[in-house]
């Protein structure tokens, strides 16, 4: 459709398979050279002929669900009765009781003043594209529960001039829209009444998942359904995970000249990590290094090898209360049989807000086993004067990206500075940081979703910001010859962060490498003879 | 119009007024404790609030003692309130016409309030002077409350329209609203205007309704005025203006909840856990009749 | 579910051209995902990465680590770009038969 055309919110029952947006590469917002356009700019992957022939394709040329179109006019039907059914069960207390005082006070009071607009990354690097505007999604969503889920309301949304006609191309269109959104809750943030659109946004994920079966595959599928089977959404399963550590174990041991030794399933111990297991496959200098970190400071620790101890993760939280409370619970089961007295959570900023907040009130009585971040278990180990470090071996430009489920969402803020400030002689914020921060494009989920092309939608728009306040952050040395370190504390701010460097070549045109932050410590080990980071060496 | 039509319209409206607001407040205050959803800054918490840090930045929290303090939580909303401080730091544009037409709502009240005290002083016999001072207060202060809100009601309608961030999520009922307002403070210019005395005839209107003097009466513009803005006061709690109290929820039940787990609210959430699940969803597994705590337990996913 | 015509056969594959009944895969399979990413010829060295890759999958139900697979195959990473166009997780499992890998990875 016309780009200038303003876009109306009955839009999205339009029963034609046009899209509502098309997003240009050169009408996001500007990127500091090499990413400018003199750079060449890479571009947005086209769905093929044969994807367009058989996917829903609507809403913005991206597919993040691959959405089988449906056979027939029956087919569409019956799932547009079924949301219908799930707009009237999240208003119930049975049904939806963990999420309705929420819910309900989000729907019931925003004045669309819009000032939550301006605070939403995708939005804004999208060249303001209306679709992704925060309220654009949620007043939908608000006007067909007050539509079809309230008594009265379908008299009422004709009175009110707020009639939405619920039909299959408004379902299958919000089930995409549902998927480009952080959850950052920044807009929530900004709101002067306290309306939480993030919150409303995940009702609506939560609604398809529960009621219709429908959630992303890494979501659901492949992922909360793999985890509980078989221990993890990545398919490692526990005498593979053992398997990799030993080989792990071996090789730093052998390549850093000091004894590496992962345990596991050691009774009483006082810590149980909970790492994620991407971190053991994809960034196993993180796990290595919480285990170098533990041993130096004289922790008694252990990892679990049961169904789903050593895997942290809990996609839940991004769409499915019910798959949420089931890995939350098996998780401090787990924890509670092993006798640990408390779960330190790893770098995984969703398992943070899991475990700390969501489902705290879910895992009551004997399931209420104490739960850490690593960032405060660190920060008091850092300061106990039990480790000797060398803050000149970490002589190189730092900055830090803040997890927003671990810092906007649970206000853990300074421990990771105060370690930072003291073992980085070169940390730098970016701007802005802490609380206000920029998500990295990845949060809500996204960072593990990769169907069709939406790893374009993750690099080009949704990272955008991140990636811009990143190469400002270095500004002082944008070139390759200085490296330059990206702490991003979390696994999926730093598989998100991998799309981009790849999307973007980064390390080649920045020299900018990212990881944890274990890793900063552990190099920063006075009696470590050899450095930790490797800059991307293997 | 006078006599009893007023005390009878007045009292019913505000009557309606009332207990729907107090439904609208219970039914909030009755739902069920739901799963945590805070988000930073926290305002209670103790000198973190400055940077938006929580007690999950105490190592071992669960065996500190918290510090809350309420003057930041009291601060801010100080600053909400009385300078739309959020509106202004985030969303300038809107500022002027958002602050104006609540000024305008203020002001108004607080006129209303000076009526009232100098229906007070009239069934007291005060002494003229003082009764002057107040009712010069109370008309200026109701001009000014016109004038204001009449530009914040206006300025927003126009703002709504011409705007391309708002057009499309205006609905007629967000027009309807700030018409409605418009008409509440435009009437009251024109009563103001068209009055000899309207400081003098509000308040004898106020006393007579108070004291339920059949001899009330207000007529032209004044009783347009009263009577626009009492079917105000009745529409009011079906809208979403009723943030003036619920914003309280938003923050403190929502946003800056962050209590943990204690003993009542076990109790509560051993009751909610026992409920049963309808959704369709096939991993939820309902049609067995699972309750949450059953499919936490049992349909655990396993297989 | 797409479907891709590779080396005579109609494969069922992910949005991404990975197979997904991995038991149909042979070689000519792995010699013709090669060819559509402009590897004409695989070599002894594509097949040690290959063959190890697999094997791997088929007893772990997994790809391995990059890290293994470096040190088993004694391929440094750059190596690995050059083999495989599109880099071990993205070119290398593809040709190898085996499901891309999700989750977290």
């Amino acid at each position: 459709m016309a780009k200038n055309k303003p876009l109306k919110l009955t839009d999205i029952s339009r029963e034609v398979e046009d899209r509502l947006a098309d997003i240009d590469i050169e009408e996001l917002i500007p990127l500091p050279p090499p990413y400018d356009k003199n750079g060449g700019l890479p571009g947005i992957t086209q769905l093929s002929d044969d994807q367009k022939q058989r996917l829903v394709n609507n809403l913005d040329g991206f597919s993040a669900l691959a959405l089988p179109k449906p056979k027939n006019k029956e087919e569409e039907d019956k799932y547009v009765r079924q949301f219908e059914a799930g707009l009237k069960k999240l208003l119930r207390k049975g049904d939806n009781w963990t999420f309705l005082q929420p819910l309900l006070l989000s729907l019931e009071h925003c004045v669309r003043c819009q000032t939550c607009s301006e605070a939403c990354p995708v939005y804004i690097a999208s060249g303001r594209q209306e679709i992704y505007r925060p309220t654009y999604r949620a007043e939908i969503f608000r006007r067909l529960i007050n539509k079809y889920a309230k008594p009265g309301g379908k008299w009422l949304a004709k009175l009110k001039g707020a009639d939405i006609e619920l039909n299959w191309a408004t379902i299958s269109r919000l089930f995409e829209l549902a998927y480009r959104c952080n959850l950052c809750r920044r807009c929530s943030q900004h709101c002067p009444i306290g309306v939480d659109n993030g919150l409303i946004t995940r009702e609506l994920r939560k609604l398809f998942s529960q009621e219709l079966g429908w959630a992303p595959k890494e979501l659901h599928e492949k992922g909360t359904v793999l985890q509980l089977q078989v221990g993890s959404p990545t398919g490692l399963r526990p005498n593979v995970a053992k398997d990799n550590l030993e080989f792990l174990d071996e090789d730093f041991t052998e390549s850093l000249g000091i004894k590496v030794e992962t345990v596991w399933d050691k009774k009483d111990a006082d810590v149980l990590l909970l790492h994620s297991a991407g971190d053991i496959l994809s960034f196993p200098e993180s796990v290595i290094g919480f285990a170098i970190i533990c041993d130096a400071a004289g922790i008694s620790w252990t990892l679990s090898s049961e169904i789903p101890g050593y895997e942290g993760v809990n996609y839940g939280v991004f769409y499915d209360d019910v798959q949420l409370a089931r890995v939350a619970t098996r998780h401090v089961q787990i924890a509670r049989k092993l006798g640990v007295k408390k779960i330190v959570m790893g770098e995984c900023g969703h398992e943070h807000k899991a475990l700390a907040t969501v489902a705290d009130r879910l895992l009551i009585g004997d399931l209420n086993i104490p739960r850490e971040s690593f960032m405060t278990f660190f920060e008091n180990i850092v300061f106990s004067g039990k480790i000797k470090f060398d803050p000149t071996k970490n002589d190189f430009p730092v900055t830090l990206h803040d997890p927003c489920n671990v810092v906007r969402n649970l206000g853990i803020v300074e421990p990771q500075r105060r370690i930072l400030r003291y073992l980085c002689p070169q940390f730098r914020e970016m701007t802005p940081h802490g609380v206000d921060n920029y998500c990295c494009g990845g949060g809500g989920g996204l960072a593990v979703m990769s169907d069709v092309n939406i790893n374009d939608f993750k690099a080009a728009v949704a990272g955008r910001m991140k990636f811009k306040q990143i190469l400002e952050a270095f500004s002082d040395h944008p070139g390759p010859e200085v490296k330059k370190y990206l702490c991003a504390p979390c696994l999926n701010c730093k598989l998100q962060l991998r799309v981009i460097w790849d999307y973007y070549g980064v390390q080649e045109k920045s020299g900018i490498y990212f990881g944890g932050l274990a890793e900063l410590i552990v190099n920063a080990m006075a009696d470590l003879k050899k450095p930790f980071i490797n800059w991307g060496e293997m | 119009m006078t006599g009893f039509f007023w005390h009878f319209f007045i009292y019913i409206i505000l009557f309606l007024f009332l207990v729907i607001m107090a439904y609208r407040i219970l039914s909030i205050l009755r739902m069920p404790v739901h799963l945590r959803w805070e988000l930073a800054p926290v305002l209670h918490d103790k000198e973190r609030y400055r940077y938006g840090g929580s007690y999950l930045e105490e190592y071992e929290w669960w065996g500190k003692e918290r510090h809350k303090s309420y003057l930041p939580v009291i601060a801010y909303m100080a600053g909400e309130i009385l300078l739309m401080k959020g509106v202004w730091k985030n969303n300038r544009s809107l500022w002027p016409f958002s602050f104006t037409l609540h000024y305008g709502i203020y002001l108004v009240i607080i006129s209303v309030i000076l009526h009232f005290i100098n229906a007070m002083f009239i069934v007291s016999g005060t002494p003229a002077a003082v009764m002057d001072v107040f009712r010069g207060i109370a008309a200026v202060i109701g001009i000014v409350g016109y004038i204001i809100g009449s530009i914040g009601a206006v300025g927003l309608m126009f703002k709504r329209y011409l705007d391309r961030n708002y057009r499309a999520y205006s609905s007629f009922s967000a027009y309807f609203k700030l018409i409605f307002l418009a008409a509440i403070f435009i009437s009251g210019i024109i009563a103001w205007v068209s009055s000899v005395n309207y400081a003098t005839e509000m308040s004898v209107f106020t006393r007579d309704l108070f004291t339920l003097d059949s001899g009330i009466t207000a007529t032209g513009a004044l009783a347009a005025h009263i009577i626009i803005t009492s079917v105000f006061v009745l529409y009011l709690p079906f809208t979403d203006m009723v943030h003036f109290i619920t914003k309280f929820f938003t923050y403190h039940s929502v946003r800056w909840d962050d209590e943990p787990q204690d003993e009542k609210m076990v109790k509560k959430l051993r009751d909610l856990i026992a409920q049963p699940l309808t959704w369709s969803g096939p991993h939820v597994k309902s049609d067995r009749g699972n309750s949450w705590g059953d499919m936490v337990q049992k349909e655990n996913g396993k297989e | 579910m797409a479907k891709m015509e590779l080396a005579g056969m109609m494969l069922e594959v992910d949005e991404h051209g990975f197979m997904q009944e991995t038991d149909r895969w042979n070689q000519d399979v792995a010699r013709a995902y090669g060819a559509l990413e402009g590897v004409n010829e695989l070599t002894e060295e594509h097949w040690a990465a290959l063959n190890y890759l697999r094997s791997y999958y088929l007893e772990n139900g997994i790809c391995p680590m990059i890290r293994r697979l470096i040190k088993e195959t004694g391929f440094p990473l750059k190596k690995l770009y050059d083999l495989f166009p599109e880099g071990p997780a993205n070119s290398a499992c593809k040709w190898a038969g085996v499901p891309k890998s999700t989750g977290c990875v």
